[in-house]
């Protein structure tokens, strides 16, 4: 087993590695300088050139790459030219507001979408089952921006329950709390029926198990049964769903963060590209696909560890 | 020819036990529909501009109102449905085609090959596909093709990957390995065996993939990295919408609808074809 | 009853957040707390700022974002009046005149002084920070600002004179009253090792600087050393806000009592009015043009470039971008500015049956097919698309090519590739300055490929550029920058669109300050006496 994680985990750490170092040529080749959209049109040869010094672009792509790997074993990030500040500092400060999001859209998902899963399977083919069926697929695939949208136009603008825009004062919580609802909504509303499916076909598969039956036939009240039996094993494969989908998740992030005016890695990723700021681009580069092959790693481990069958499989 | 129309006839019959299903092919063939006359059913030019008589309410004019530069919504909504279209239509069928060859590479090949093309699957996967997208049009500046091409190397692992697992599968089968003995080359078998086995796997996930498709150009062209204004796109309608949204909601309410009406058909139908095809899937789900 | 909007309690008790975390749920069901913001917030002065601070020294500071600033932390020999015209009046100055075409005069009024214990301002202060612009070691950002400034003579305490190479008309303007111009303390600078970037060392103005968090704000409070009538505001809070749907929702929650806002959104304000405020929609001194790339084959014939310039009807393409609140402009040079022409040459709306003609005798294939390169602006982008209708009109098809900002400013330049080729069609923005000079030297032959992408090269509209900055009297200098709007009409590479306007909303309780180009002046924002 440890020989699989580790070999998991090296495979994922090279291509960490791939991923950022692909990025990294492919940035620096985009047309486009830096250096004149901070200094604007007054921008003399002699300050694009300090300025060009500063953010190391007089060196070979190589080099710059090696420096930047060199940093980062250092846990250095790189310095944004434009704020003058720790690269590093402005992605953790911007971590945050992300996690949050991608937590709460999830968290707000699993909450809802595991009771709604349970009573599917205890009530198989009821109207709300059949329900669930339909709108999980119903809401999976809607982009969520769009979803964000229609939220910012009914629920912010016109009937203005929530705030549109932001992510509210620093350290007010309920306030922070109220910008947070939105956005969740809209990336976490796709999860919902897909969570509902998952435990449903799972607890449906786990409730025709030998122990399950044992467990009643032993005369067990049936919510015990399926809270403390079923559903514990029901569980496991979400979880690892669940891992992917919070990876998968920070691509929707990005849209409700624009949508509704958010800081956070995506807006930062997006404004960073915008304006050709390397450093803060392979910044939160580097730290959303860190965070995605991680959030996937552990997914894989922990369906290894539930089907000891998939450790065999050399693709895996 | 016969085996196909029975094929056709079998699915059909199917459907119609499956009101999710019909729902989804009324919608889709309504999508279609609506798409490919647009030219004949769209009641303005979509690029006519009519400055004083911008942003307005849906009249009897302009049954969804007007955009910034008064341009007719609907007009652009139908016309940005061809956008989809043939974003959809090329992107996966490439997709599809790369993802066969490479997949079959995979589960037919050697292993080092298998490896290696495993891997660069993984890395690719391994970008959270927005960010990728962000990069590559930095790189390229914006454009349809850009967009396309993107979705296209987006797209091949998910192809890819099917593929080379029912490879795989079928790579130890008896009939395979019979055949090898006979001295079939790999070229044929692949061809007369393993491809019609999977053809119907990957025309399912063909048909849930439209959503996605659409959904990605959708949201690149809200960016403002898709098509090229005035092009209209149902991304670039929401994203006009999004600039203007203090001043009239119907271009936001009019770009997402045929999102979500393409998400609801496609996936339904979708769906239900996998029901059909693949009963061994649906046991499990459901 | 005052309530503190942004109050900040790093030490927050679990206690505290539990409480806070009911009151969400009491919140969520009762449909929010509108209103929990809309309060008085005593002489606390909120205010939008369109772009952060890079560096609040005049040496290394890039935008109009700071210079917002330094007009309420330093001080510099002349200011503007808050009248919405461009004269100037006396800031640290008791006496200025200039004496001759190369010399301009000073004297400082006494009892100045810099916060942080650095004493009295003297003209060696005067000295120390222009000469510290000019200084190539500093290699200042701003540097073509003072022009040919040579040096500057210090005659006793508080006396002075600027001495420079050749005459500069645009001098007291740019140099003295501008952000380049801003007066610090020699020995507050020289102990910090002579620069600094967002922690201003010295000050003299009617604020002091507070704090700075990155992305967020700046922040001033009453300078109590403050020589002249006591400042309004015990404090400014300056918010970084570069998205102007984000201002407006924060003026209309209440968290800010004066932000720039977009012009589409002024509608919408005027009909549902946040309560006790109003719209003021100020001139920019911004010029947007549409420029042609006269060394592309396509557009080498003049004729084809003045079809162009005759076939948009420009008034269409303003009342769309900029929702009828800006006017056509004639030129660079905007309203109420030394040398605004009051016509231009080709009439607002076009004239399409010229613009035909002159394709028929250019005898072009039609359709002309062209390009069109547009940054990535919302504005710029629904402009271009009614440039594109007009010129479809007359048989030229435009394809639009949208850049990202940053690769945008890049397209005409020589030393970056050779996309300047390539370019035809481009809309372009700068901004103005408080001198005519500073919005038309960019169209010298010198700038060709650096920012002048037209390629538009004219020996008399370079002499008429130096001409022009020799020339003292205001009529003569008229005279000048109107031909030399008129020749860049002529050359068919320009089509002027419009200087623009800044719309803005603000407290009534607030009695509004600006610049004509709309930049708010801060130390002359007051409130209006309340009744007691």
């Amino acid at each position: 087993m440890l020989t699989f994680i580790v070999r998991r985990g090296l495979i994922s750490l090279l291509i960490l590695c791939l991923a950022v170092s692909l990025l990294f040529g492919m940035i620096h080749m985009v047309p486009g300088d830096p250096t004149s959209v901070m200094l604007g049109p007054r921008a003399t040869p002699a300050l694009k050139a300090e300025l060009a010094r500063r953010m190391g672009l007089d060196r070979p792509l190589v080099i710059q790459l090696g420096k930047f790997y060199a940093g980062l074993a250092r846990g250095d990030l790189g310095t944004d030219p434009f704020s003058n500040r720790e690269v590093a500092d402005i992605v953790f400060e911007q971590l945050p507001y992300t996690l949050a999001l991608v937590l709460a859209a999830i968290g707000g998902a699993t909450l809802l979408g595991i009771p709604l899963g349970c009573f599917s399977a205890i009530r198989q083919h009821s109207l709300l089952d059949r329900l669930t069926a339909v709108l999980s697929v119903a809401f999976i695939a809607i982009p969520s921006f769009v979803v964000a949208l229609y939220l910012l136009l009914w629920l912010a603008v016109k009937w203005r329950w929530f705030p549109a825009i932001g992510a509210g004062d620093i350290g007010n919580y309920p306030d922070q709390a109220r910008h947070l609802v939105l956005p969740a909504i809209a990336l976490g509303l796709g999860w919902v029926g897909y969570i509902a499916r998952l435990v449903r076909s799972s607890m449906l598969e786990v409730m025709g198990e030998n122990h399950i039956r044992t467990a009643r036939a032993f005369g067990l009240p049936e919510r015990t049964v399926i809270i403390h039996y079923a559903l514990r094993i029901a569980m496991l494969p979400t979880v690892t769903i669940l891992g992917m989908g919070i990876g998968s998740m920070l691509s929707g992030a990005l849209f409700a963060e624009i949508v509704f005016s958010r800081p956070g890695i995506g807006k930062l990723l997006y404004e960073g590209v915008i304006s050709r700021n390397y450093p803060v681009v392979m910044g939160s580069v580097l730290v959303t696909t860190g965070f995605f092959v991680l959030c996937t790693l552990l997914a894989d481990i922990i369906n290894a560890l539930l089907d000891p069958r998939l450790r065999e499989s050399p693709g895996n | 020819m016969a085996m196909a129309q029975g094929a056709i006839f079998r699915t059909f019959n199917a459907l119609k036990k499956d009101p999710l299903g019909m729902t989804g092919f009324v919608l889709v063939s309504l999508i279609l529909f609506l798409t490919l006359f647009a030219v004949w059913l769209a009641p303005h030019d979509p690029l006519e501009v009519n400055v004083h008589d911008r942003l307005s309410s849906p009249s009897t004019a302009h049954w969804l109102g007007t955009d910034q530069l008064g341009r007719d919504i609907l007009s652009r909504v139908l016309f940005g449905g061809q956008i989809a279209l043939k974003v959809s239509l090329v992107a996966i069928s490439a997709s599809m085609a790369i993802g066969v060859v490479l997949g079959m590479m995979a589960g037919f090949g050697p292993r080092w090959l298998d490896r290696l093309l495993v891997v660069s699957f993984d890395t690719v996967r391994s970008f959270p596909t927005i960010i990728f997208a962000l990069a590559i049009i930095a790189l390229t500046g914006p454009s349809l093709n850009t967009v396309i091409g993107i979705i296209i190397i987006t797209s091949i692992p998910a192809y890819a990957r099917v593929v080379r697992t029912q490879t795989q599968a079928l790579r130890e089968r008896d009939f395979i390995l019979a055949e090898r003995a006979m001295g079939a080359s790999t070229a044929r078998i692949l061809r007369d065996h393993v491809l019609p086995n999977i053809a119907a796997p990957l025309l399912i996930l063909a048909s849930m993939d439209v959503p996605a498709v659409v959904g990605m150009e959708a949201g690149l062209s809200f960016l403002g990295l898709g098509v090229s204004p005035p092009t209209p796109s149902w991304g670039s309608i929401l994203n006009d919408g999004y600039s203007y949204l203090r001043n009239s909601p119907w271009p936001i309410i009019a770009g997402g609808l045929p999102l979500i009406a393409v998400t609801l058909g496609f996936t339904f139908f979708g769906e239900s074809l996998r029901d059909i095809f693949d009963p061994k899937l649906r046991s499990k789900d459901a | 009853m005052e309530i503190k909007v942004h109050s900040r309690r790093p030490n927050q008790t679990r206690r505290a957040f539990l409480q806070s975390s009911s009151l969400v749920l009491v919140g969520l069901a009762c449909g929010g707390f509108p209103g929990i913001c809309r309060a008085s917030r005593g002489d606390v002065l909120h205010i939008r700022n369109y772009a952060d601070v890079f560096s609040l020294d005049p040496v290394s500071s890039v935008s109009g974002a700071e210079g917002l600033i330094f007009g309420a932390i330093y001080q510099n020999i002349l200011q503007f009046k808050s009248d919405g015209s461009w004269d100037t009046q006396p800031d640290a100055a008791e006496y200025f005149a200039q004496t001759d075409a190369t010399h301009y005069a000073f004297r400082l009024k006494p009892g100045q002084m810099f916060s942080g214990g650095f004493g009295e301002m003297t003209a060696d202060d005067v000295k120390f920070s222009f000469e510290r612009m000019i200084d190539p070691a500093m290699n200042a950002l701003n540097l073509p600002d003072l022009g040919p400034l040579s040096h500057v003579e210090v005659h006793d305490r508080y006396s002075g004179t600027f001495v420079l190479r050749s005459p500069y008309a645009a001098f007291a303007p740019i140099a003295l009253a501008g952000p380049s111009g801003a007066i610090l303390s020699r020995k507050a600078v020289t102990a910090i090792g002579g620069r600094f970037s967002t922690h201003p060392p010295c000050g003299s103005g009617p604020y002091t600087f507070k704090y700075w968090q990155a992305q967020r704000k700046t922040v001033l409070e009453r300078n109590p050393l403050w020589a002249g009538s006591e400042a309004p505001f015990a404090e400014i809070h300056i918010y970084a806000m570069t998205d102007d749907k984000a201002a407006e929702m924060a003026f209309e929650a209440g968290q800010l009592d004066c932000a720039q806002i977009s012009v589409e959104t002024v509608d919408p304000f005027r009909k549902n009015m946040p309560p006790d405020s109003s719209i003021l929609v100020l001139p920019s001194g911004r010029n947007y043009w549409l420029g042609m790339n006269r060394e592309n084959p396509a557009l080498a014939d003049i004729r084809i470039r003045r079809a162009i310039q005759y076939a948009i009807d420009m008034e269409a393409v303003v009342e769309a971008a900029w929702f009828g609140l800006a006017q056509v402009s004639t030129g660079p040079v905007p309203k109420g500015m030394t040398g605004h022409r009051e016509k231009a040459k080709i009439p607002p709306r076009g004239d399409p049956d010229r613009a035909r003609a002159l394709l028929k005798g250019a005898g072009v294939a039609l359709p002309l097919r062209l390009r069109l390169d547009v940054a990535s602006k919302a504005q710029n982008l629904t402009a271009v698309q009614v440039m594109q209708w007009s010129l479809r009109k007359v048989g030229i098809e435009v394809e639009i090519h949208v850049q990202d900002n940053s690769t945008f400013v890049t397209i005409g330049r020589e030393d970056l590739g050779d996309q300047w080729r390539n370019i035809q069609l481009f809309m372009q923005d700068f901004i103005g300055l408080a001198d005519p000079y500073y919005s038309l030297s960019w169209f010298i032959s010198r700038q060709v490929g650096l920012w002048n992408w037209e390629r538009f090269s004219s020996e008399e509209y370079d002499q008429l550029n130096d001409l022009a900055l020799a020339t003292g009297d205001k009529a003569e200098r008229s005279r000048i920058y109107w031909r030399m709007q008129d020749l860049m009409e002529e050359s068919g590479c320009y089509r002027f669109i419009t200087n623009g306007v800044m719309p803005g909303i603000i407290r009534n309780s607030i009695k509004p300050a600006f610049r004509p180009d709309g930049y708010a002046i801060l130390r002359d924002l007051r409130p209006f006496k309340q009744p007691a």
